[in-house]
C-alpha cells in the first residue's frame, strides 16, 4: 500500500507537470496566433500592403487626357505657343548660376560654360542680438536675380549685424560703417545688400561661410565681374 | 538666339512627328506639361522635373536648366488597388518640409573666421531623403552607398509615409543626395515629364 501510494504520489507529480506543459504549450500557441495576426495585420494598418515596380512600367500608356480627331492642329498650335514663350523666358546672354551646394560660380551663355570659380556662400547660421529682440539668419538667397549695380573698390557700409557679431556697440553714424577694405576690388550688387564680391579670408573659399554675400578669390572675381554687365541674370539655388 | 532657335526646331519637329503618329494623347499630354513648366518659368520659382523615362531630376529657374541628377533607379510604390488619384502623374506636386531648420547660433564677440563651422560639418547629408510631397506624394531619395537589404526593406514598408498616396523611390550617387540636399528650397514645385 504504502508503494501504491507511493506510485499515485509520482503519478500525481507527473500529472501535474504534464498539465503545466500543456498550458505552456497553449500560451505558446496563442502568443505565436497573436504574433502571426499582428505580422499580418501590421502591413494593412500602416499601408504597407503597396507593390513597388520599375518606373516607368512598359505595360501600356497612360491615357490622362483625350483629344477628338480634330482637335490635335490645335493643340501642336498651343504646345509651339507654350514652348516658345518659354524659351523667351530663357537669357540670349551671359548669366551667372550660383550652386549654393557645392559652393561653385559658372558664367554662362546657353548651356556653354565660359568661366567657372569656387565661391563661398551663406552659412545658415543665426545670430541674436544680446541688446535688442532681433536676429539675423546668413543664408544666400536663392532664386532669380539681375545684376543691377557694379562697383570698383566697392565700400561696405557695415550693417547692424557686423557689429553685433564683433561684440561692439552699433554706432549711429555712417562714417562709423565705413569700409573701405573687405569687399574686395569689385562687387557686383543683386539686391537687398546682397553682392558678389572678394574677400579677406581666401582659405575659407569653397565653404559655406559667409552672411549671405557670394565671396569670390581675387582673379575670379575679376573674370567675373569683366563678363557680367549690368542687367545680367542671376540664377542662385 | 541661336540656340533657343535650333531648339525650338527641333521641338517643332518632334511635335510634328507626334501629330504624324497620330496619337493625340501624346500631345495633350505635352501641351499640359509645357503649360504646367510655363507657369511655373514665369512665377520665378525653383522647380524640379522628374523625367522617369530619361532616369533624371532636372532643377529647374525660368526655364533654365540649373541642375541636373542623374537617377540610378526608380520605383513606383502605389497602394494594392492603384493610386487614389488615377492622373496622380499630370499634377504638380509642392514640397512640404517637416520641420524648420535647426539653425547653428554664433556667439556675437567671435573673432572673424571663429565661427566657422568644421569642414565635415558642410558636408553632412542625411543618406536618404523623405520628400512629403503635396497631393499624395512622397518621395525617398536614397544614396547609392546606402543600397542595403535593411535599407530596401525599410523603403518598402516605409511606416512614416501616409497611405494611399504614391510612393516614389529615387536611388542617386552620394554627391547627389548630398547636394540635393542642400539646395532643395522649401514650398519647390515638382511635376513629372509626360510618360507613355
Amino acid at each position: 500500500m504504502k508503494q501504491g501510494v507511493r506510485l499515485r504520489l509520482v503519478s500525481s507529480g507527473n500529472g501535474s507537470s504534464a498539465a503545466s506543459g500543456r498550458r505552456s504549450a497553449w500560451v505558446l500557441v496563442v502568443w505565436l496566433a497573436a504574433l502571426l495576426t499582428a505580422g499580418l495585420a501590421l502591413p494593412v494598418v500602416t499601408g504597407a500592403l503597396y507593390h513597388y515596380d520599375p518606373f516607368p512600367s512598359e505595360t501600356g500608356s497612360r491615357k490622362e487626357a483625350t483629344l477628338s480627331e480634330t482637335e490635335p492642329e490645335q493643340a501642336l498650335s498651343e504646345a509651339l505657343r507654350l514652348e516658345r514663350a518659354l524659351h523667351a523666358l530663357q537669357p540670349g546672354r551671359n548669366h551667372i548660376v550660383v550652386d549654393t551646394s557645392q559652393n561653385q560660380l559658372y558664367v554662362k551663355k546657353g548651356d556653354q560654360i565660359l568661366y567657372q570659380a569656387v565661391c563661398s556662400t551663406g552659412s545658415g547660421m543665426l545670430l541674436r542680438d544680446p541688446h535688442q529682440e532681433r536676429q539675423w539668419i546668413f543664408d544666400t538667397p536663392r532664386g532669380f536675380f539681375r545684376v543691377f549695380r557694379r562697383a570698383v573698390n566697392p565700400i561696405w557700409t557695415k550693417p547692424d549685424w557686423a557689429f553685433v557679431e564683433e561684440g561692439k556697440p552699433v554706432p549711429g553714424s555712417l562714417a562709423e560703417r565705413r569700409d573701405e577694405d573687405t569687399l574686395g576690388d569689385y562687387a557686383l550688387y543683386f539686391g537687398d545688400g546682397y553682392m558678389i564680391h572678394g574677400t579677406l579670408y581666401q582659405r575659407y573659399l569653397g565653404r559655406s561661410i559667409t552672411h549671405g554675400c557670394i565671396r569670390l578669390g581675387d582673379e575670379d572675381l575679376e573674370r567675373v565681374f569683366q563678363l557680367s554687365p549690368v542687367g545680367t541674370p542671376i540664377y542662385i539655388f | 538666339m541661336t540656340r533657343a532657335r535650333a531648339e525650338l526646331g527641333s521641338f517643332l519637329i518632334a511635335a510634328s512627328l507626334t501629330l504624324q503618329e497620330g496619337d493625340p494623347n501624346q500631345l495633350a499630354q505635352q501641351v499640359r506639361f509645357a503649360s504646367q513648366e510655363l507657369e511655373l518659368a514665369k512665377a520665378e520659382v525653383l522647380y524640379y522635373v522628374l523625367d522617369v523615362r530619361g532616369r533624371t531630376l532636372t532643377l529647374k529657374l525660368r526655364g533654365v536648366e540649373l541642375r541636373r541628377f542623374p537617377l540610378l533607379s526608380v520605383e513606383l510604390g502605389a497602394p494594392l488597388g492603384g493610386p487614389e488619384d488615377p492622373d496622380w502623374l499630370a499634377r504638380v506636386y509642392e514640397f512640404q518640409r517637416d520641420s524648420s531648420t535647426q539653425r547653428q547660433e554664433m556667439k556675437p564677440g567671435q573673432a572673424p573666421g571663429e565661427h566657422v563651422l568644421p569642414a565635415d560639418a558642410d558636408t553632412a547629408t542625411p543618406s536618404s531623403l523623405t520628400l512629403r510631397c503635396q497631393p499624395g506624394l512622397t518621395i525617398r531619395v536614397r544614396a547609392e552607398s546606402e543600397r542595403t537589404f535593411s535599407a530596401s526593406i525599410s523603403d518598402r514598408w516605409a511606416l512614416d509615409e501616409p497611405m494611399g498616396g504614391v510612393r516614389l523611390r529615387l536611388r542617386l550617387a552620394d554627391e547627389d543626395v548630398r547636394s540635393l540636399y542642400r539646395s532643395l528650397p522649401d514650398k519647390a514645385k515638382i511635376l513629372f515629364t509626360p510618360v507613355w
